[in-house]
């Protein structure tokens, strides 16, 4: 019994040594003041396979060229990221620089990001302009940059050649407007081949794609900015329009689950690179766009074009571009401020820019990034982005609304259980909701 | 006689169908993530449901590859270890409070564990964050293990006040040393009783503190320190996973508790019960 | 005997201390600290601005708040379903079931598995495009994938109900019945077997009498299960939808607060929670005196 006793005693005693030494340890790491800076990074892509490995390499670099900072880049989960961001702030705990959307989901919590233009001035007409809009706070491409852009997003079409081919569609000529756009579709599907290939299982994005582009066209700048604060509705008349468009789509078979049309998102992705469907509205950068199909199924049998263009389309020329999809920030109680605004610069610089462009296919918006112009699709890609850009609305709407409005997008056009106008009038209150 | 036996078999017969029925339900999911897992994400496109034509370990080599799975599973073993003998020794000296010393205060106190133990883990998530961080245990194995057990142990507790207050006074009054002091007690007394219980505390606190998922996401934010149940979230990424490689992630995450179940399983399904049932 | 209950108390207090301790830090003050949150406007990060009952008016007004009332009226609706399902199976077993090993394997496996991990691979089969689909497809049924059992409403909250509250809880069900019903004193059985009364007659008049603290104590958990720990396998099922079709308080709380940085009024959504889990607490708490003192 003695020697039992002991032993449970024992134990303890290690168990309790273990987790303090762990826990001194710990709190080692933040008190040093001498010695190296530690820049603790967070990154919600860093999980991702091909893109962790660019930013290690990118890391790799920095940290050669800055002998006694030590990278410590920590990936965290994309479904709960910035609940832990928030809660990372309200503790002011370690943490320095983060990876971030530049959505409403971080201008809701970006009191907490340091404004980054002082450290910049020397190499701010290195980023497109359209880029560091979507990066400040008020909008401006020179005042009030709290983000650093890392990728410029946008959405658009891309389609299948050789299934036009056997449609018998002209691949060199991509529908120029709405109705030629359901021409297509209708060949396509009387060809047998899935007209549109959609994620929309889980979320829909297919919707959601189609909507951002679809809207392009219809609203204004400043109309779509309107999305931020309530002063364009979900009742106007173009987001009525547009979902009577998508809603054609669905009536018409142009979306189904014939021929696996309609998957999860990646899924989807997978579907169309294995040569299946007309269409695919896919994204520019991180995954579902130019590379990724051009290296599946031949640059030659990849066509891209920027949006279905209605008959009363008031911007017919737009592309969708967020400007910048996602970005680095500095937390503006770090007390490192300065090397963390210099890792975010490194970071978004043409020499890293260019190994993440290399390795994802993602386009980083850098002016000193020399592009691929022989590349027809990417050269049609960019000429669009940088000439005729339209912010997305989908980057306007508060961040707490997607998740409903995901779930009624399912209940009207999937499961078809309500009527359009309370559908409408839904949307409307779960944005009211969130304003 | 024969009237009732023709009964039986039928009730049998009816109990036979529900209980496979049921059982599908779970045989099926879990042989669907096991053909899934083995196909390329290509190939499960257009063969969601069939064998696989090509069977591959390519989706598990990048689960494996990709995170740290290993590391992961490491930590998940130093916290619930850890944890379960302090949740252990809180919930045998709570519960036998509880169940066999009478004292002024001793029902206020079991009504406010009671209560308190029912709050679902998002209402307080937040503000267990924020205490974390204050004392200074945000990314350390200590703070989670503290937190899980003061959120865990209130059940457990309960369970071994049942288990107490079925045992009678006598056989304490017997073991009951004069002069030992109160922890000499715990040691002496209160634990060897409790061995029948060990292994239903260990299963109860064991699962819940495996599958947690707020507290260990929010609390460690390193992944050097970090938990196997966290390693599916993170690789979801932003738009999600192949279906084939999600199955994957998912066999890994489960493989080892479902290797335990299956060694294990008479000592497991009969444990999570034992004493916890009172007449 | 004064001393020896003066002993007592002190070391009742000792030994209580390590669970009074971490409970008060890090469940009391959490739950509490929602009461002041939810009269103010907050995002969780930065200095609460204090507005009086403002959250509760607009919680009032928030359809959010009454699907989630009516979801989780659908839920309780299951759960005597959900009791009586193990329960009768227990009965059955009671008298011996070749075969019953392997199922309690199977049944059980459930709560191995943990439900964000069965979300998950629910959130799959039960697709449109899932197995479940092509099965369908397979034995004839026309245009399957319109049935979509996780993409409509009614369909959703039910196959919720039905996973969460009676299939998750049958293995444990089973076996904890089984074994309260072990402990019931055979002889009362075999002087019914005198009486010449039938098995069912046993059922209601033996069985159920003698094991009723373990029912009711069971009914109470899954209470407490679908109110307070049903968080994980919405959001890996379903995500609250479709529209509002499987939204409960819980989620709401989770959704509110950290998708929408409405931490404020999400507290208000957990002060009514609160009063539901208080609820249950209660009636858990009499029962636990009540099977004390028989």
């Amino acid at each position: 019994m003695k020697i039992k006793k002991g032993r449970i005693l024992i134990l303890i005693v290690i168990l309790l040594s273990v987790t303090l030494t762990g826990q001194i340890f710990a709190q080692g790491q933040k008190t040093q003041k001498d010695g190296p800076i530690t820049l603790t990074v967070w990154n919600f892509k860093y999980a991702e396979e091909i893109a962790g490995k660019a930013f290690q390499e990118m890391d790799k670099l920095f940290m050669e060229q800055n002998p006694g900072v030590i990278i410590d880049h920590q990936a965290q989960p994309e479904s709960n990221y910035y609940q832990m961001l928030l809660s990372a702030f309200s503790a002011k705990s370690n943490l320095d620089v983060f990876l971030t959307h530049t959505d409403q989901r971080a201008w809701g919590i970006s009191e907490s990001f340091q404004v980054l233009d002082a450290d910049i001035a020397d190499v701010i007409d290195t980023y497109s302009a359209t880029a560091l809009q979507a990066c400040s706070e008020t909008n401006s491409a020179t005042s009030n940059i709290k983000i650093l852009p890392l990728t410029a997003q946008g959405v658009g079409f891309y389609y299948n050649k050789d299934n036009f081919r056997k449609a018998g569609l002209d691949p060199e000529k991509a529908p120029a407007d709405w109705d030629s756009f359901l021409a297509a579709c209708t060949k396509l599907k009387s060809a047998g081949i899935a007209p549109i290939i959609l994620g929309n299982q889980g979320s829909p994005f297919g919707i959601d794609f189609i909507y951002r582009v679809i809207l392009g066209t219809l609203l204004s700048e400043n109309e779509i900015d309107g999305f931020a604060d309530g002063r364009t509705k979900f009742t106007n008349p173009a987001f009525v329009q547009a979902t009577e468009m998508i809603k054609e789509l669905y009536d018409r078979g142009f979306v189904n689950v014939d021929n696996g049309s309609l998957p999860y998102f990646v899924d989807a992705i997978e579907t169309f690179k294995g040569g299946n469907g007309g269409f695919f509205i896919g994204l520019t950068s991180d995954i579902a766009h130019w590379k990724d199909f051009g290296d599946a199924l031949g640059y030659e049998n990849i066509g891209y074009f920027s949006s279905v263009v209605p008959q009363n389309a008031k911007y017919p020329q737009q592309q969708v571009n967020q400007g910048a999809g996602v970005g680095f920030a500095v937390t503006n109680y770090s007390p490192h401020k300065e090397m963390a605004a210099k890792y975010v610069k490194f970071m978004t610089s043409g020499e890293a820019g260019k190994i993440f462009m290399e390795a994802t296919g993602a386009i980083v918006p850098n002016t000193t990034i020399p592009l691929d112009t022989d590349n027809v699709m990417l050269a049609e890609i960019l000429e669009k982005m940088n000439n005729h850009p339209v912010p997305d609305f989908m980057n306007r709407v508060p961040g707490g609304m997607i998740n409903d409005f995901y779930n009624f997008q399912t209940l009207y056009f999937i499961s078809k259980e309500i009527s359009q106008s309370r559908y409408i009038q839904q949307v409307q209150a779960i944005y009211e909701n969130n304003l | 006689m024969n009237k009732y036996k023709v009964r039986r078999y039928i009730t049998n017969f009816i109990t036979l169908i529900i209980l496979s029925l049921f059982s599908l339900v779970i045989v099926y999911p879990v042989y669907f993530a096991v053909i899934s897992s083995i196909k390329a994400p290509a190939e499960y496109v257009v063969n969601k449901t069939g064998l696989p034509q090509n069977p591959t370990l390519d989706n598990f080599a990048k689960v494996l590859t990709q995170m740290s799975m290993f590391k992961f599973m490491l930590n998940t073993f130093i916290l619930v270890g850890f944890s379960m003998v302090l949740y252990f020794l809180v919930c045998t000296a709570a519960g036998f409070t509880f169940g066999k010393l009478r004292f002024k205060g001793r029902l206020t106190a079991f009504t406010f564990i009671l209560f308190i133990q029912i709050f679902p883990q998002m209402v307080i998530a937040g503000q267990i964050y924020q205490l974390i961080s204050k004392m200074g245990l945000l990314n350390t194995h200590l703070g989670l293990i503290l937190v899980w057990v003061a959120y865990f142990a209130p059940f457990g507790t309960y369970i071994m006040t049942t288990y107490y207050s079925t045992i009678p006074k006598s056989l304490i009054e017997s073991a009951r040393i004069d002069g030992a002091g109160v922890i000499q007690q715990l040691f002496k007394i209160m634990i060897p009783i409790a061995k029948p219980m060990i292994g239903t505390l260990l299963i109860i606190g064991a699962l819940a503190m495996w599958h947690e998922l707020p507290f260990s996401m929010l609390i460690l934010q390193r992944l050097q320190l970090r938990t196997l149940t966290l390693g599916i979230a993170l690789m979801q990424g932003e738009y999600g996973l192949p279906i084939p490689v999600l199955a994957a992630a998912i066999l890994v995450t489960v493989g080892f508790p479902l290797l335990l179940y299956i060694i294990f399983q008479n000592y497991i399904t009969m444990g999570s019960v034992a004493g916890s049932v009172k007449g | 005997m004064k001393t020896k209950l003066k002993q007592e108390a002190k070391d009742g207090w000792i030994l209580l201390s390590p669970l009074l301790l971490l409970t008060f830090i890090f469940l009391l003050y959490p739950v509490v600290s929602n009461f002041y949150f939810s009269l103010t406007k907050w995002k969780g990060v930065g200095k609460p601005v204090f507005i009086g009952f403002e959250n509760y008016k607009t919680l009032f007004k928030d359809e959010r708040f009454y699907r989630s009332l009516k979801n989780l009226g659908v839920l309780v609706l299951y759960i005597p379903l959900g009791v009586l399902t193990p329960l009768v199976i227990a009965n059955t077993l009671r008298k011996g079931f070749r075969g019953w090993k392997l199922y309690r394997v199977l049944l059980y496996l459930p709560n191995i598995l943990g439900p964000v991990i069965l979300g998950t691979i629910f959130s799959v089969i039960l697709s449109q495009i899932g197995p479940v689909t092509d099965l369908l497809t397979k034995l004839g049924v026309k245009n399957a994938q319109e049935i979509y059992i996780l993409g409509k409403s009614a369909s959703a909250i039910n196959s919720l109900a039905f996973i969460f509250v009676i299939w998750m809880r049958v293995g444990f069900g089973c076996i904890y019945f089984l074994s309260a019903m072990s402990s019931i004193d055979a002889s009362l059985y075999d002087a019914a077997k005198i009486d010449g009364t039938n098995a069912w007659q046993d059922f209601i008049h033996i069985t159920l009498p003698s094991i009723r603290f373990s029912i009711e104590f069971f009914t109470v958990l899954a209470f407490i299960e679908v109110f307070a720990r049903m968080y994980g396998i919405i959001f890996t099922l379903t995500g609250g939808g479709p529209g509002y079709a499987t939204y409960t308080l819980e989620y709401g709380v989770y959704m509110i607060s950290f998708s929408a940085y409405q931490k404020g009024y999400a507290s208000a959504w957990s002060v009514i929670l609160f009063f539901f889990c208080a609820a249950i607490a209660l009636i858990q708490i009499r029962l636990i005196k009540k099977g004390e003192n028989n």
